[in-house]
């Protein structure tokens, strides 16, 4: 059977870069056993690789440490490691020590690997890993995750280390000369016990082993210095998002524009030429190459993200802005870094699902992913601007600016809900609420990131993004395309001609019944519907199947959209003073529900189905209520 | 006094924790017992601090800070 080894550590220590370098593209994300905690799988040679959630101490105080101990500890977990690696940083080996303390209690065979050596080298610290082997009884080895040919001395290592388990199972695993070497079934219970007495070991190895007292300013003090300044810190955050959504949209448009233009176009009459009209060139037309192109345009803006968020960490600075930020969302129940994917989400809704992966722990990702969707992104952005422009020429840059200060009033409601309804549920079912750790960040030091690095976990996080996101693009779209194709004829009669079928398809009739569901609104007409349902599949679309549903006649859209609502005020006996009121109560539909099917599938893949689910209802009741008491408080006053 | 109301570069010693005996163990645990020395590096927007203890740089919310007694070393 193929052996296990589990990369353990407090946060920030650097596994997820060795786990990358160890497995390289060959990793996928798991499910903790009965949890939604994610945790990084991968394969190096014929080895299982497990990347465990951040843990400081095996007293848990979060799910995330929950899940990494229970693995280490339950025999029966799938992720039950055969050698344990405990990675710790140069600079901060106390913690390190504190924590295999603990862990050796396990009597599994620990490599204790101290990353970051190039730092401590260029601070001239020595770190002496013959005595700290000797001192604390486990191999140790100086590493740095990110150069590969530094971690092939790790490789060896694992390699002596398994087969000395092979040999004599006994021989590989820890002991310690200090603490009771018994091993321990529950080692929560033991860590609660032993914790003054683990404090004290730890405190009489770093005085054998030489802990440093490093008093020194270092260039990395200077830059925090700036970035962090009390009055300065948050004008250069933004500026440093500002130039992360530049640096994004201006590369990412011109290849967008290239793919949605000349490219398109080929594919569409290569296609053309291939297929007859009828069903097939409809099917391959309009669900195959939609799908080809809908994944295709989300490819460089996210990359072009990816590489952005894997910067900003890999240099440090995403942890400064958790410890700026933190106070301010600790008051909505999210931690400092929250504050980054939810900017991103005013971009684009589905990067900034996939960027709460730069948050440490599942039950502050799920929460920010949650009201992520309801950000006033660039696409519903394009929308409003023409149906502001349609309805209020006036005053369109007004309700543009209350649109947004209305997104950004519905996330910090949502949020400050969800913190409450989280608060009653762990206090019910006896969960740690939100731990001392998240309000104590170990700050790492600046460094240079390495492009090689970066450029490859993002194609990574890519390559995982369309194959999964993919798939199930793909299955809507064929099911969208069915009930577009499949049309009843007053008789009951399958067919006709393509126009028929078109007009009559199921498609179209539930568009029409939907309208119905609208009437309180304000908006209960089937053009508004339809739009409405288009816009599940992308906010883009939802002006293109206005412009098509009145294809019929020469207005220009926005008299159409004009003469729409007024006629549904008038069929529900309200004067014409209705219409900007129904108009604004469509556009509040447009902001609040769900943003697109590639965001739904961004939190189902990170999430799972049922959180997916659960964000959608929310999404469409919340935008149902708010729109219909919108418009019946607004009739009410000039109706 | 509070470490919060610390001067920049100053140092200092922890002397108490005013925190549920859960979250002290976890501050222990992270290496910020009673008898911790700390230089204070930097306050931050929104009031969190920023400390170093040997070669470790710890950022501490307000939330924290405001809660624990220090004496000037």
């Amino acid at each position: 059977m193929s052996k296990t080894i589990a990369l353990v550590g407090n946060p920030n220590v650097g596994k997820s870069t060795l786990f990358n370098t160890l497995t390289g593209q060959n990793q996928k994300q798991v499910n903790a056993p009965g949890t939604t905690v994610t945790v990084a799988k991968g394969y190096w040679r014929d080895k299982t690789v497990i990347d465990l959630p951040g843990l400081i101490s095996f007293i848990h105080n979060s799910i995330d440490e929950k899940v990494a101990s229970e693995a280490l500890m339950d025999k029966k977990n799938s992720l039950y490691p055969d050698l344990i690696i405990l990675l710790a940083d140069a600079m901060h080996i106390s913690r390190s020590l504190y924590l295999y303390a603990q862990l050796k209690q396990l009597n599994k065979p620990i490599i204790f690997a101290i990353s970051m050596a190039d730092i401590a080298r260029k601070r001239n610290i020595i770190l002496d890993t013959d005595l700290i082997s000797k001192t604390i009884s486990a191999p140790t080895i100086l590493i740095d995750s990110r150069d590969k040919k530094n971690v092939r001395l790790l490789e060896d290592l694992i390699y002596k280390t398994l087969n000395e388990i092979d040999i004599s199972p006994k021989k590989g695993s820890a002991k310690g000369s200090d603490i009771e070497d018994e091993s321990v079934s529950d080692l929560s219970l033991w860590a609660k016990k032993n914790f003054e007495n683990n404090v004290k070991w730890v405190g009489q190895i770093e005085k054998r082993i030489g802990v440093f007292d490093y008093d020194k300013i270092t260039l990395s003090d200077k830059v925090d210095k700036v970035l962090l300044n009390k009055f300065f810190g948050v004008v250069f955050f933004l500026l440093v998002i500002l130039l992360v959504f530049q640096l994004s949209t201006h590369l990412s448009f011109p290849i967008i524009d290239y793919i949605d233009g000349p490219i398109r176009n080929l594919v569409n009459s290569s296609f053309k030429k291939l297929f007859s009209e009828g069903i097939w060139q409809s099917f391959v037309q309009s669900t195959l190459i939609e799908t080809f192109f809908t994944l295709l345009e989300f490819i460089p803006p996210m990359f072009f993200i990816f590489i952005s968020l894997a910067v900003l960490e890999g240099c440090g600075y995403l942890s400064r802005v958790a410890l700026v930020f933190d106070k301010l969302m600790q008051a909505i129940g999210l931690e400092g870094k929250s504050i980054l994917p939810i900017i991103i989400g005013f971009g684009c809704n589905l990067p900034a699902i996939k960027a709460t992966r730069v948050l440490k722990t599942s039950e502050i990702r799920k929460h920010t992913a949650f009201i992520i969707p309801y950000s006033l992104c660039s696409a519903r952005f394009s929308i409003f601007i023409v149906l502001a422009h349609a309805f209020f020429p006036e005053n369109a840059g007004l309700i543009i600016f209350l649109l947004y200060l209305i997104s950004v009033f519905i996330i910090l409601l949502i949020s400050f809900a969800m913190k409450k309804i989280r608060y009653f549920y762990n206090k019910r079912y006896n969960i740690p609420q939100a731990n001392i750790s998240n309000l104590v960040i170990h700050l790492p030091v600046y460094q240079m990131p390495k492009f090689a690095f970066i450029l490859k976990s993002s194609f990574a996080k890519l390559q995982n993004f369309l194959w999964g996101a993919g798939r199930v693009i793909l299955g809507v779209l064929i099911c969208l395309t069915f009930l577009q194709s499949v049309s009843f004829t007053s008789d009951g009669v399958v067919g006709g001609s393509l126009e028929q079928r078109e007009h009559n398809s199921l498609y179209n009739i539930i568009a029409n019944n939907t309208a119905l569901i609208f009437i309180p609104a304000g908006f209960g007409d089937w053009h508004l519907s339809q739009a409405i349902i288009s816009g599940f599949l992308a906010k883009e679309v939802v002006l293109g199947s206005l412009e098509n549903s009145y294809s019929d006649n020469n207005k220009s859209l926005s008299s159409n959209l004009q003469t729409t609502l007024e006629k549904t005020a008038a069929d529900s006996s309200y004067s014409n003073k209705a219409t900007p009121i129904a108009a604004f109560s469509f556009m509040l539909f447009l902001l609040i529900y769900i943003p697109c099917l590639a965001t739904v599938i961004g939190i189902k893949s990170e999430f799972g189905l049922k959180y997916s689910l659960v964000s959608v209802g929310v999404s469409l009741v919340l935008a149902y209520i708010i729109s219909v008491l919108f418009y019946q408080i607004g009739i009410l006053f000039v109706g | 006094m509070l470490l919060s109301d610390c001067p920049i570069n100053s140092k200092c010693e922890i002397v108490s924790i005013n925190l549920p005996n859960d979250e002290t163990v976890r501050l222990c645990e992270l290496g910020l017992g009673k008898g911790t020395k700390l230089k204070v590096c930097q306050i931050c927007p929104f009031g969190s601090v920023l400390v170093s203890k040997g070669t470790e740089r710890i950022g501490l919310s307000s939330g924290v800070s405001n809660l624990l007694e220090v004496k000037r070393v």
